[in-house]
């Protein structure tokens, strides 16, 4: 029985999300326009298709930058406690950090460093 | 410390392979594979003669134990073979040439990170270490499953496994997130104790979330759906490796869940096991009786031997487990000695239905006879290992007050030997319309299904390893915290 | 085993591991590929196998010397299966004299067997294979002499059936050999049927002595701490023996002890072609003619006799079931006789001749006691001889039908200006298995005659007396057909001498034949005291010497010059004759019990039942399940969606167990 509160709680929620979708559909103005279903480009004049083909090299930039993005934001964490660690600390870190070098190094090899 | 090194051993051959693949050519690249084998072989080296029994690492994160040995040497015996059977298609040796089957030290490494990605599954014994062991058994597969970028079916079999696999892991995250909120708690010891008596519904439902994962990785029916699209589409050498190492990483996955997780409620669950044995064997035999192609059979047929593992969970754990295990072992050498001729055939004449076996003893009969020893060892006809695997597993269900259970087990037993005969029938018995040219050998996979078909027909009578196995788990039932 | 053993000793599993190791690799790599080299490998290995086994005794009896104590030794065993605890089989290699004689006898004639076929088969289409089932053949005769316990006894005693069927039907595309092989099989599986059951009651009452008899006995203390409950050494101890029989439970007032070692008999019967289970041995002289000097002369007709004296102490110990021995023996040894004297075939001859034999062998066996142990010794020592000279009766065979191409006595003659060699030596069989002094069958046979004498059976005494004159009559009789008068047949006019490869073993057996007569057998083989019959007792010699005499005599009237003497003689013994010839009818009685009422009665109604009731039920099934397969197959539609959808309602389904289960 101490779980109707959760059947409750999911009652709320598709009531809130339902109500809020009939709400606005009964008070908002209906008027669509072409203009409405242009994508937003920050106010700039859209350019061409949104179905274009990016370089993937966009992609494999972004995921490196991520990678080391990610592991820049353990790092802080590891410095705050960085005392009570010690060097097995600093050798996990370590370790950590080839890891992730590999990597670079494969993606270096492999050329994805250079902007075709 | 040591108990650690054959994973270190396989982690950094793994790194080793991928950036000495950087700077090779096509032509030494060629020594991966043998340095891929060798890395595995020292760390099989290590594990036999070094490596105890038992040990804690990490704060007890990381455990080693008799049952995870045994494991540990399946996972990397069945590693070895797989390398050992890619060597040849990789390396451009096949007859008929498969077309998208480069890039050989990404192919080894990512095979070695899978391997120790199911090392750790059966060391962990916290929730994190465990999920992410598993994800990183995982993941890799499914790299390998769409290896062949060029191949729709490749790309279909990836992107299948890849969709399938991640509601999996949904689900078991899900289960472990319940977990951790029932009992405050990621170490898996903990856990079981607080689970102790536990029967709120939240319980029941985190059970059933985590058991849907270990069924989708043992392939247990309504769970298996992946598995026959991913077997056929995937590179054979890779459906050889899935077929067996997955199965092997679902079962110490199933281990853990069942024996330390809820190692307290497993004895009232037996209902339920015992349907999904009889629904997973009954439905995989029957289905792999109108398979035409030879690598989606063999995915219906591992569907249902995965049924047959289950009727070890039905028993005392200090049945069940040796038996399981012991079936584990029986069932990766027959099953790999089956790939083994699998892809052997294919290199040789780029052909994959049962039809095109028609002959074989003729043009072939040393790769014939491995073949149907292989086939009947998973039939379980005695005396091959597989019957007396079968006979173990049989018997604790029978004991837990099962016979209806074995019975279908029985009938199944006997279906599954019709379709094994299929091919069978192909190699030996249908006429042959014009002579069939005789293929070539191949060093690796002669050596390979040398190796396997010698315990193929020789564990059953040597009741040693059976022995051994036994000694291990009572070792290991005797180092479990809740006995 | 102790340290002072000597390294054959240690290693004696070679003696049977050899064969079985050339069987393997002869069979599967070596005849698909290389013919020549199969022969060559298959005979070096027994070839090695002989000579460790040689070497084993030699060490043997170095340790104990002849005259003295000979222990039961089993120098390597390992544990194969263990049933529960305190009921285990191993494996391993049992020593004691008679094990040895047997390894003696079945290496060496199976090494010259292999000699021989290496010529004998030349260019034959199955060259390879005929050398991987002797050689497996011979690692089953081996298997089975040195089994330390029951239970390998009766793995190896099956594989000897096996072997035995695949050599017998050696030329499979010949219909009358396949019949023949499967007779051979049906019947002896018949009778192991028989044993089989007597196994079963053995370990069973064996496994529940046990623990009441390692107590009286002491076993640890007296170093019998490794026995199980099916090993020889403990079925054949006294005090076990007593507490068998002295159970209460009976089976139609027959004792238990009885009753299993009737049922042992039984297999060994069935084995030893014992009458009535004797139908499948003229029979088998289907097989290669070199197949029938190994299996039907030196080798596995011997088991059943060998399996008796392994067990001769419970045979002793239950008494009824040795007189059961003793008189099926002599029933045996007479009528067979009696049928060897009127066939054509040369090989049949031959082959009723071993039946004569091995009920001699029997007879021997069942007549002593536990006190005079004279009988086994005679039949141990008979069993050595008639290894030698029937193995060269039957090589000589093979060499005049290599010659002639022919089986029928008939169309051979004279051939003893053709093939000297093959003529003398086979003479020299001849002269052997009559029992004429100086040769190996005047020995052994007077001893069995001795004991059938001593013990009081003089019923038993009187027909192993005139068995022997029968025997000499009958084998002159071929011989003189055969070798003397004029060349009959085509073939004959054409023979030739046999190759050296297959001269050379038949006269080396001729040797063997003429001189073993003269081994101190009793020195070596004996239970208890040495109870060796020195000297020659005349009471038996003469009236065995007269009737062999008196039956060459008779052969040499009848059947030198063109034979019309026999004919007449023939004609007027009219249908006795004629009945005789036809074996008694017995093959016609079986023929009749099977078909008629077996087949007819039986079987016809079974089959229909079969054939409509149970395979339409298969068909049925196996429609089903194929069908089932395919609606099954349906459900795997490729739509990941629906994997999805199915794993979901899994986990829906597995929620809703546990519910029902844990509520």
């Amino acid at each position: 029985m101490e779980y109707i509160f959760v059947l409750a709680m999911v009652g709320l929620a598709a009531a809130m999300v339902g109500g809020g979708l009939f709400f606005s559909r009964l008070v908002a103005p209906h008027n669509p326009g072409g203009n409405k279903s242009v994508p937003y480009e920050c106010g700039e004049q859209p350019i061409g298709q949104a179905w274009i083909q990016f370089n993937v090299g966009y992609y494999l930039f972004g995921l490196l930058f991520l990678v080391f993005d990610v592991e820049a934001a353990l790092m802080y964490p590891w410095a705050v406690v960085f005392r009570s660690t010690g060097l097995p600390g600093l050798i996990e870190m370590l370790i950590f950090v080839l890891v992730l070098v590999i990597g670079l190094i494969y993606a270096w090899r492999k050329g994805v460093l250079e902007w075709v | 410390m040591s108990i650690i090194i054959p994973e270190i051993i396989v982690l950094a051959t793994a790194f080793a392979i991928l950036i000495a693949d950087l700077f090779m050519n096509e032509r030494t690249r060629v020594y991966l594979a043998p340095a891929a084998v060798a890395g595995l072989l020292l760390a099989l080296a290590v594990m036999v003669v070094h490596t105890p029994a038992s040990g804690a690492l990490i704060g007890g994160r990381f455990t080693m134990d008799a049952a995870g040995w045994w494991f540990k040497i399946l996972f990397m015996i069945s590693a070895l073979i797989a390398v050992l059977l890619s060597m040849d298609t990789l390396d451009g040796r096949a007859r008929v040439r498969v077309r998208g089957m480069g890039f050989r030290g990404e192919y080894y490494s990512i095979l070695l990170f899978s391997v120790v990605g199911m090392m750790f599954l059966v060391s962990a014994r916290d929730l994190a270490t465990l999920f992410v062991s598993l994800e990183l058994a995982t993941l890799p597969l499914f790299v390998l499953a769409a290896w062949r970028r060029d191949d729709p079916k490749s790309g279909e079999a990836g992107l299948k496994y890849v969709v399938l696999g991640a509601l999996a892991s949904a689900f078991i995250v899900y289960g472990f997130g319940i977990l951790y909120g029932l009992t405050q708690s990621t170490d898996l010891e903990t856990i079981a104790q607080r689970l102790a008596g536990e029967r709120a519904p939240a319980f029941w439902l985190a059970a059933a979330l985590v058991l849907a994962g270990a069924g989708f990785k043992l392939t247990i029916v309504p769970f298996h759906m992946w598995a026959a699209d991913v077997y056929q589409g995937a590179p054979t050498p890779v459906t050889a490796y899935l077929s067996v190492g997955s199965k092997a990483a679902g079962l110490a996955f199933a281990f853990q869940v069942f024996y330390r997780i809820f190692g307290d409620a497993l004895p009232h669950w037996d209902m339920l096991i015992a349907i999904f044995a009889a629904l997973t064997m009954t439905l995989g035999n029957l289905v792999a009786i109108v398979q035409h192609d030879i690598k989606r059979f063999m995915a219906f047929s591992a569907i249902s031997q995965a049924g047959y593992f289950l009727l070890g969970f039905l028993g005392a754990a200090e049945e069940g487990v040796p038996a399981m295990l012991f079936y584990l072992l029986v069932y990766i050498f027959s099953n790999l000695a089956v790939f083994a001729c699998i892809i052997w055939f294919e290199n040789e004449t780029g052909k994959g239905q049962i039809e095109d076996y028609r002959g074989l003893s003729l043009s072939n009969p040393l790769m014939a006879l491995g073949m149907t020893l292989a086939l009947f060892s998973l039939a379980g006809i005695p005396p091959l290992s597989g019957f007396v695997g079968k006979f173990f597993l049989f018997s604790i269900a029978s004991k837990a007050g099962f016979h209806g259970l074995v019975a279908v087990a029985a009938v199944n037993s006997t279906i599954s030997l019709y379709y094994y005969l299929r091919v069978v029938r192909q190699m030996y018995i249908e006429p042959v319309d014009e002579r069939v040219p005789a293929p070539g050998s191949s060093v690796s996979i002669g050596l390979s299904l040398a190796l396997l078909s010698v315990p193929v027909a020789i564990l059953g009578i040597l009741p040693t390893v059976y022995e051994g196995i036994h000694a291990a788990t009572i070792a290991w039932l005797a180092s479990m915290p809740q006995g | 085993m102790d340290g002072d053993s000597g390294w054959m000793m240690q290693h004696a599993w070679l003696i049977p591991a050899l064969p079985l190791v050339s069987f393997a690799v002869v069979g599967l790599l070596i005849s698909p590929y290389w013919k020549k080299g199969a022969g060559v490998i298959a005979t070096l290995s027994i070839v090695a196998s002989m000579v460790c086994a040689y070497v084993l005794a030699w060490e043997y009896f170095t340790l104990y010397p002849a005259g003295g104590e000979h222990p039961i030794l089993v120098p390597w065993s390992f544990e194969w299966l263990r049933y529960q605890p305190g009921l285990a089989a191993n494996v391993g290699v049992l020593v004691d004299p008679i094990s040895l004689l047997l390894m003696i006898v079945v290496t060496t004639v199976s090494a010259l067997v292999h000699i021989y076929s290496n010529a004998y088969m030349h260019g034959d289409y199955g060259f390879g294979r005929y050398f991987t089932f002797l050689n497996l053949f011979t690692f089953s005769m081996l298997g089975l002499v040195v089994a330390p316990d029951i239970i390998q006894m009766y793995v190896c005693w099956e594989l000897v059936g096996v072997s035995s069927f695949l050599l017998i039907g050696f030329y499979y595309n010949k219909p009358s050999a396949v019949a023949a092989s499967k007779k051979a099989f049906i019947v002896t599986r018949f009778a192991d049927l028989g044993f089989l059951v007597g196994v079963l009651l053995l370990s069973f009452y064996g496994y529940r002595i046990f623990p009441d008899w390692s107590a009286e006995v002491g076993a640890v203390a007296n170093g019998l701490a490794g026995t199980q409950p099916v090993d020889f050494q403990y079925l054949n101890d006294p005090v076990f023996l007593a507490k068998f029989a002295a159970l209460d439970t009976t089976f139609l007032g027959i004792s238990l002890l009885t009753l299993s070692m009737c049922l042992v008999f039984m297999g060994a019967a069935g084995k030893s072609a014992m009458f009535p289970l004797h139908i499948w041995l003229p029979d088998a002289m289907e097989g290669p003619t070199p197949v029938s000097a190994l299996i039907h002369a030196a080798t596995m007709v011997v088991a059943g006799v060998y399996l008796v004296a392994r067990l001769f102490p419970a045979f002793a110990f239950s008494g009824t079931a040795a007189l059961l021995v003793a008189y099926v023996g002599a029933f045996t040894s007479l009528f067979a006789a009696v049928i060897g004297t009127t066939q054509d075939d040369i090989k049949r001859v031959l082959a009723f001749s071993t039946l004569s034999q091995l009920g001699y062998m029997m007879l021997a066996l069942g007549v002593s006691t536990a006190e005079h142990t004279l009988g086994y010794t005679a039949s141990m020592f008979h069993l050595f001889t008639h290894a030698f000279f029937k193995a060269l009766l039957f090589m000589g065979a093979g060499a005049v039908i290599h010659a002639v191409h022919t089986n029928s006595i008939w169309e051979m003659g004279g051939l003893w200006r053709k093939m000297p060699i093959t003529h003398i030596t086979f003479l020299v069989a001849t002269l052997a298995i009559s029992g004429i002094w100086p040769f190996a069958g005047f020995f052994s046979k007077d001893e069995i005659l001795a004991a059938a004498l001593g013990s009081g059976h003089y019923v038993i005494f009187g027909v192993a007396v005139l068995v022997a004159g029968l025997t000499a009559f009958y084998m002159f009789r071929i011989y003189f057909v055969t070798f003397w008068g004029k060349g009959r047949g085509a073939g004959a006019a054409h023979a030739h001498e046999a190759p050296a490869l297959m001269w050379m073993p038949m006269a080396l057996l001729a040797v063997l034949s003429a001189v073993t007569g003269f081994f101190p057998m009793a020195e070596y083989v004996h239970l208890g005291e040495a109870e060796g019959h020195h000297g020659i007792n005349l009471a038996v010699v003469i009236p065995a010497t007269l009737f062999a005499l008196i039956g060459i005599a008779m052969a040499a009237s009848l059947y030198i010059g063109d034979g019309h003497r026999a004919v007449a003689l023939a004609k007027m013994l009219g249908s006795v004759h004629q009945t005789i010839k036809q074996k008694f009818y017995i093959d016609e009685v079986y023929l009749f019990i099977t078909h008629r009422i077996i087949f007819h009665r039986i079987a016809r109604p079974i089959a229909w039942f079969d054939k409509r009731m149970v395979d339409g039920g298969v068909d049925a099934s196996g429609w089903a399940t194929r069908s089932g397969g395919r609606a099954l197959s349906l459900l795997q539609t490729g739509q990941v969606q629906t994997y999805g959808l199915w794993f979901t309602g899994g986990v829906a389904f597995v929620v809703l167990i546990l519910w029902s289960a844990l509520v």
